[in-house]
Order: C-alpha cells, then structure tokens, then sequence
C-alpha cells in the first residue's frame, strides 16, 4: 500500500445552524476543504467521495454530497458508523487511495441535528442505535449509555465529578479561542458542578450541545501529493474497533473495548505507540469519556486517567495535550463532521497553524467512540516535518 | 368451595391522601402478577385464570397473555377477564371450579391485587346469599374517564349497600367483615362488623378473606357494590398459607405524567418476537450450555444456528452499574433508574430500570429481585418487561 496523506482540509462554524441546510452546510465545507489546498485543487481532480453522515436529511445522501459540490461524474459512497463514521468515512477512503485505485479522494462529513422538533430529534435519533424490542422503550439515551460506563469507572477507581468537570473545564478554555467552535465559552468548575443534571454523573456542562455543522479533508497518493502540497500530512494508521452493541453484553463497562482494538490495530499500522503522540482530538460527547479514552489510548496506565487531569498533563502545555480544538464538548458534535474536524483540527496542529498550537507537534491521533459504545476508529497522523 | 392458599399485594407509592397507589410502571396486568406470582410453586396446580377487576387496563389487548406468561404458565391456560367489583370476586369464587386461580386488582388509588387458589384447602367458603338492588349511584364509564356519581352518598349507603348487606348477612355465629365500601363506612354498615379496610373494588373480599385466614377468624364476608350485595360465610379448618407482598411507601409525585408528550416508536412485530423471553424473563439456553438473554439465532460460545429453547432465569440479581437520568425525556417519566444487572447464579446480565423507590437509591453492588413492569407505553400500546426492584434496607 502506498502512503495517502491529507492535502486540504476544512469545516464551516458549528452550530444551530438555522439559516443552513445540509447542502449549504456541504458545499461550503467542500469550498473551504478546496481552499485550504496549498497549490490549488480543482473540484474535477477529485475522483472519488465518501460522505459520513449518520442521519439523512433531505434525502438521498451520496446523490446529495455529489449534487450539492458538483460532483456528479464520479463514485460518491455514503459511510454510516455512528458518532465513528467519521474517522471510519477516512479509513474506507484511506484504503482506495492507498491501495492505488484513486489518487485525489474526498471524505466529507455533515449532520444536520437541528432541523426536526426536540422531541421527535430525541427517538429519531435514538431508534438508529438501539433494538426496537429490548432497548429502545427502556429509554437509554445517549448520556445514560455513556454514563453506565463512567458511573461503574468512578466506582471501580474513586474518580470523582470533580475529575470530569476538569474536562469540561480544559476543552472550553480551548474551545473559547476557536472561531469554528459552537459553544465559544469558558467555564468554571463550579459551573459544570452546579448545572443541572441530565444523567447522573453527567450535569449539563458535562454533555456536548446538538451541533449542525460539516467539515472534510482530502487525501492524495503519495505520488500525486507534490502536486498539492510541500506540507502534507500523512496518514500514518487507521483503525476501527467493535464491541456488543448491548450494554449487558459487555464484558467490562469500566473501559471501552471498542476504542482499545481500534487504537490497537491504528498503532499498528503506524508502527508508533502511544508515548509518540504529541497531541490528540479525543470524542469527549461526555466528559467522563475522555477521562476514561485517556486509559483506552494508553496515555497512562489503568485507573490514572484522574491523575493526568489533576496534574493537568492533557492541557495545552501538558505532557499530551488533548482537544486543543474544545473537542465535542465546546466545538460541538453533528455526528458525522465531528470526525473530520477532528483531522481539520490535527491537519493544523501538525502544519503549525492551530489557534491552540501545540508546540512541535508532529504525531497526532483522532478518536471516535459511538453508537451504544459498539464502535470506535482511530486515526493517527504525521507532520510534514518527519 | 375451598381455597389452598392466598397472596395480596399492595403498590409501593402513597399518594397526597396516604392511600397506596400505583408506581408509573404498574397497571392491572402487573399488578395481577405481583400477586400471583407469590403461590410460587403452587401455580402449577393452576389450569384456569379468572381476573376480576372494575377497571381492566383495555377492553382489548394483552392482558391474558402478559398475565399468563408473567405467572410462567402455559399460555393456552383458559383466561377469563371478569369486569366487577367486590361481589363479583366472591360470585367468582363459589362458581370456580377446583384447579382455578383467581386474581382480583384494584388500579385506582386505594391500590391493591390479590390471588387465591380455588383447591381443596382448609378454608372453606359457604351459605351464599345474593341480594341486587338498582341503586346506580356511581358508574364508570368505558371510555377510562373518571367515574360519573350521583351526588347522594346518603341514598348509596342506606338503599344501596345497607339494604342489601342487611338481605345477605342472616343469623350465624361468624362476626360479619364488610368488603366494597371506605374502611369508615364498613364497621358500621352491619350493626358489630369487624373494621373495614382501604380497599373497596374486586381485591377488596380477597384482602379479608386473607385477614381472616392470618387471625384465624372465621367470618361472613358481605361484599357490596352499589345495590348489589353478595355473603359467604368463610370458614377456616386449618392454617392456610397467606403470602404478602408489601414495601415501605413511598411519597408518589403529583403526576407521573412525561415531562413532554412524545410517541415511543414501536414495533409490535419486534415485540411479539421478544415476548416469551421478555415477558417470561427466560434466556435462551444452547444446547453447548451457553445462556443468552435475549436469546438469539446464533450462540456466542459455539457458533451452533438455531440451537437455543427457553429456560426461565433466577430472579435475584445484583447491581452492576446504575444511571439516573433526570433530563425530561419526551414521552418518558423522569426521573428513571437504569441498571445493568448481574442475574444470579449466571453469567447473564440484563439492562432494566429500577422500580418501586425513587431513582438513585440503589447504588452499584445493591441486591434485589427483578418483577414484571410495564416499561412504556409505545403508540397506545403497553410494552412489559422486567425491572430490578432493590431489596429494602432495614435500619
């Protein structure tokens, strides 16, 4: 397989993007993602595309990202892998590029949250996700499957809501300085301590918002990369994991299995390990999930991941900064985008160009863990300096 | 006519006037199984179901077949869904034939479900008197709204319920206990009755018939509705084993009413599939050992297709990990209780809510049972399952 790096990548501001719909949102994505290539590219040098998108909206959604970017003469493939799909949609396009069928490829990811009612958004959503008979009438929200994984964390390793609020604490800080985030402010730990509850452990302040919002790169054979970039950022490994998609049926809901055989196998192909990475965009949809990522990635040990909060090592500075961009908790998560602004995110950081730059970074990895925590991918990334 | 053994069962919720009421998640489905379920192994004598209830939950629905396959019996048993109050629970029991289990629930605030087993057993009901009268002071209309009542109570109790106890009562030398009417009324309505109960609809003459069994006291149970009045006397020979189910109570909220109107999307095709399991809480069992719950096609441990059949799992269980969620979900009572728990004696873990205290009382390691609730209404239709119901903790 020949190496595939990213030559352009780009997203429009998160948010409740009322005055958009999904084609908006996509052909402004794509037109930021076009310009952001260093030597120019042009929409027919393309020659295929991936859309993750988790929800439709507005129909077909291949039909839909060709249409709306004028992409109608060549292969575009829809990639639905719940809040994974989107470092998932860089895996499926990683392997053509790679594998030499396609030189240019496009992955471009949208979710368009905030165009139903709250209260039919709330099952639509929730109906994708879980089994009609057994699951879905218990009602167990998305917080509530995460927050079955974190309550039995805290219980087994004496972590504390204290330790989440310093996550939400760390990415809002970031995200405050980040013009693309949803939620641009900070926050104290009193104020994600005081909010009110939505699943125990997890207050308001610990929850990520319900973001429109669509971002992309594109990625191109080595031997074609010149073409576009002197600055290239190279797709080292990719990963995707799974686990049962019952919560009953897992063997150990203190950690997730799904993230540990994603990160395995995207080490693995990168042939570098943990210790390597210098900076990473984690899915923190709830901020006790990034605490317990931390262990899954294998930035510390078992039962430490409080102990990297409280030593603020994940913060900009720290020993393995994560989230420089906010993260899902600040810069918001329409499901499919949040991937790939994630690698938006390290495409910067890697090329020395982010808001929150974390010095000298040259490995970066991105991380989605979704569904009812059944599916995680895993992206890691090189810098054009090594 | 005889009866082997008695279970009552009362809802773990009071409301504003300290009157048991039910939880969110219980109906008369569920409640004619908290009850039932408590004659344990004697159910297997059981080839016939009467549940006598005012206020059955639908006039068409799933009743008889959550009911049958809560009380892990065969679900072509013969289920007969009488609509009556308190006469109409005894009319049931002197028609019953031996083998018969009847149920008698009552939904509405005072809250109550009772079982009896109609076998030879050693209390014996006899000397059946019936005296009917039109005296249509209350009605309930079918639609679920509330009741309609004539505003006289005076005219209900003396040409109603005393005129026709009076009719029924006869000399004897069993005290007379009073079934159908509010406790203050039911001491006085017979001159010398015994003190009546909260209960006044179909659990009502069960309730005292199992008080009597418990005091060893033989009685002439009068049982009234309206101008309708039915007395047995109630005769013990020997002990006969009274089973109770009845928890510490609980404040009940105002409403238990969602937060937002939402509709539960639902399957009835992906329901019925799941029912036996579900409703039976039984685990499919592989012919290698192996135990899934839910069951599925194909085993986790072999591989083997098609090689499960149902085995019902214990009912103890232990907290594994547990949420409560507070945001106000559409279409759902909030706060809930959710649970992964571990089944005894297995390797079998189920995902449930938390019944019968409020949310966030049992925390991870707490023990309890798993019972039948009706875990959501999805488009009009009741979807049962079973909830962990945390042991209670004695001080």
């Amino acid at each position: 397989m020949r190496d595939v790096a990213i030559v352009g990548a780009g997203m429009i501001p998160f948010g409740e993007l009322f005055d958009q719909g999904i084609k908006d949102m996509v052909s402004r994505a794509f037109g930021a993602t076009l310009g952001s290539v260093d030597k120019g590219m042009r929409a027919d040098e393309i020659e295929a595309a991936w859309f993750s998108e988790v929800q439709s909206v507005d129909g077909f959604p291949a039909g839909l990202l060709a249409d709306a970017c004028g992409l109608t003469d060549i292969p575009v493939t829809r990639v639905e892998n719940a809040c994974a799909t989107g470092n998932d949609a860089i895996r499926n396009a990683l392997y053509a590029v790679g594998g030499g069928y396609v030189d240019v490829a496009l992955v471009l990811g949208a979710d368009k949250v905030r165009d139903t009612a709250s209260s039919a958004t709330f099952w639509d959503w929730m109906s994708t996700n879980r089994d009609s008979a057994w699951d879905l009438p218990l009602g167990l929200i998305s917080p509530a499957s995460f927050a079955l994984h974190v309550a039995r964390y805290m219980h087994e390793f004496g972590a504390t809501r204290e330790h989440l609020a310093r996550v939400a604490v760390k990415n809002h800080r970031n995200g405050a300085r980040n013009p693309y985030a949803h939620l641009r402010f900070e926050v104290t730990m009193e104020q994600v301590l005081a909010a009110p509850m939505v699943v125990e452990p997890f207050g308001l302040l610990d929850c990520v918002p319900q973001s429109d919002g669509a971002a992309a790169v594109i990625i191109a054979g080595k031997d074609v990369v010149d073409r576009y970039t002197d600055r290239p950022v190279w797709v080292r490994g990719v990963g995707t994991g799974m686990d049962r998609v019952m919560h009953a049926h897992k063997a150990d809901l203190s950690y997730f299995a799904a993230t540990r055989k994603a990160a395995q196998r995207a080490f693995g192909m990168a042939g570098v390990g943990p210790g390597d990475i210098d900076v990473a965009e984690v899915h923190d949809c709830f901020s006790g999930v990034e605490m317990m990522t931390y262990e899954d990635l294998g930035f510390c040990d078992r039962g430490e991941a409080p102990r990297l909060l409280e030593k603020e090592e994940t913060s900009i500075g720290g020993r393995i900064p994560v989230n420089p961009s906010g993260g899902l908790k600040s810069k918001g998560h329409p499901p499919g985008a949040t991937g790939l602004a994630q690698c938006t995110e390290l495409f910067e950081q890697l090329r020395g160009e982010a808001v929150n730059q974390v010095d000298g970074a040259r490995w970066a990895l991105a991380h989605n863990v979704g569904g009812p925590t059944a599916v995680s991918a895993v992206t890691i990334l090189e810098g054009p300096r090594g | 006519m005889e009866i082997s053994a008695l279970a009552t069962y009362r809802p773990s919720w009071v409301d504003a006037s300290g009157r048991r009421t039910l939880g969110p998640d219980e109906d008369v489905a569920t409640l004619a199984v908290s009850a039932g379920r408590l004659l344990g192994d004697r159910l297997a004598d059981v080839d016939r179901v009467v549940l006598v209830t005012r206020r059955p939950d639908a006039l068409l629905g799933t009743t008889p077949e959550v009911v049958l396959e809560g009380l892990g019996l065969d679900a072509a048993t013969p289920f007969v869904e009488q609509v009556g109050g308190a006469p109409a629970t005894v009319e049931t029991l002197l028609a019953a034939n031996p083998g018969t289990l009847v149920l008698a629930v009552d939904p509405l605030a005072p809250a109550a479900s009772a079982a009896a087993l109609v076998q030879a057993g050693s209390l014996v009901l006899d000397r059946p008197a019936t005296a009917r009268h039109s005296v249509p002071v209350r009605t309930v209309p079918l639609t679920g709204a509330g009741d309609r009542v004539y505003d006289d109570p005076r005219l209900l109790r003396e040409q109603g319920w005393k005129r026709a106890a009076a009719e029924v009562v006869k000399e004897g030398m069993h005290p007379v206990t009073v079934a159908g009417v509010p406790a203050k009324v039911a001491g006085s309505l017979v001159r010398g009755a015994l003190p009546g109960i909260p209960e006044n609809e179909a659990a009502a003459p069960l309730l005292l018939i199992a008080r009597a069994a418990t005091d060893g006291q033989d009685v002439r149970l009068v049982a009234v509705e309206n101008g309708h009045a039915v007395a047995v006397d109630v005769t013990l020979a020997g002990s006969v084993p009274v089973l109770t189910a009845e928890r510490a109570t609980h404040p009940a909220p105002a409403t238990w009413e969602p937060a937002s109107a939402a509709e539960i999307p639902a399957s009835p095709a992906a329901y019925g599939r799941a029912f036996e399991a579900k409703v039976g809480f039984k685990a499919g069992v592989c012919s290698c050992g192996e135990r899934h719950y839910p069951p599925r096609a194909q085993c986790v441990a072999c591989g083997a297709l098609d090689a499960q059949h149902l085995v019902p799992l214990p009912r103890s269980a232990s907290v594994y990990s547990a949420v409560t969620v507070r945001a106000p979900v559409p279409g759902k009572t909030v706060p809930y209780a959710l649970a992964v728990v571990d089944v005894d004696g297995t390797d079998v873990r189920a995902l449930v809510h938390i019944t019968d205290d409020p949310p966030g009382r049992a925390p991870i390691g707490a023990r309890g049972r798993l019972v039948l609730r009706r875990i959501a209404v999805r488009a009009g239709v009741p979807d049962y399952g079973y909830a962990f119901q945390p042991e209670e903790q004695h001080a």
